[in-house]
């Protein structure tokens, strides 16, 4: 993996047509923007990764896995 | 008012609900966004796990716990267009279920605490959030019960 050093400001570039520039950081926070192709589809990666969990969540359930998982949770909060 | 639906479930059978059960969802869940109306379900009253059943699909339901069974601590911070949606002020006015997905091997089970579905529980309007807290998208249910790391 590529890892460089940005300031406020500055900016990187991905083959011919997309940049991504450091518009702002705050403690814990950094604000990019980005010029693309209108084509290029961007999206934050936790917003895909919800999708495919959901994806795979919504699949049926073994009865069996289903019940012994509910009863650990059960005899756990009784504790 | 009391107007009372049968409906099938995937699995449950045949249910009756009343109207005022129905939990509408505003724009779905994520990749199923034209799924916008659910029941929660459950075996048993005070059960830890619950069925979230489409009511525009029986054959789409998903798992759901609570997010604090697993994590003491949770605090889920939204942000104004998400509690504007859900017709809130706070937080704190919010019931929150995170979807599980369980494995064969139990032991692999995992639950998604990075986007919970909110709830308000007067006006039935949920919502699926993507928080901005950092929380694990995939955190071991049973190895956070027993109080180890996600």
């Amino acid at each position: 993996m590529l890892v460089v050093k940005r300031k406020i400001g500055e900016s990187i570039l991905i083959g011919d047509n997309i940049e991504i520039i450091i518009s702002e950081i705050s403690q814990d926070k950094v604000q990019i923007a980005i010029n693309a192709p209108k084509e290029i589809i961007i999206t934050r990666k936790e917003l895909v990764e919800t999708c495919e969990f959901n994806k795979l969540a919504s699949e049926n359930v073994d009865k069996i896995c289903l019940r012994d998982i509910k009863s650990q949770l059960n005899s756990i909060k009784r504790k | 008012m009391c107007k009372e639906n049968i409906i099938k479930t995937r699995d449950f059978g045949e249910i009756i609900i009343k109207e005022e059960y129905i939990i509408k969802f505003v724009n779905g869940m994520y990749g199923f966004e034209d799924y916008k109306d659910y029941v929660l379900l459950m075996d048993e009253p005070e059960d830890e796990v619950m069925f979230l059943q489409s009511l525009n699909d029986m054959n789409l339901s998903f798992i759901l716990i609570d997010p604090y069974v697993v994590f003491n601590d949770y605090n889920p911070i939204l942000n104004e267009e998400e509690l504007e949606e859900l017709k809130v002020k706070g937080e704190a006015e919010l019931k929150y279920l995170a979807i599980a997905i369980i494995n064969e091997n139990i032991k692999d089970s995992v639950v998604n605490l990075k986007s919970p579905i909110a709830i308000n529980p007067k006006l039935k309007i949920a919502k699926q959030v993507i928080l901005q807290n950092s929380y694990p998208l995939r955190c071991g249910i049973i190895s956070s019960v027993e109080g180890k790391k996600c």
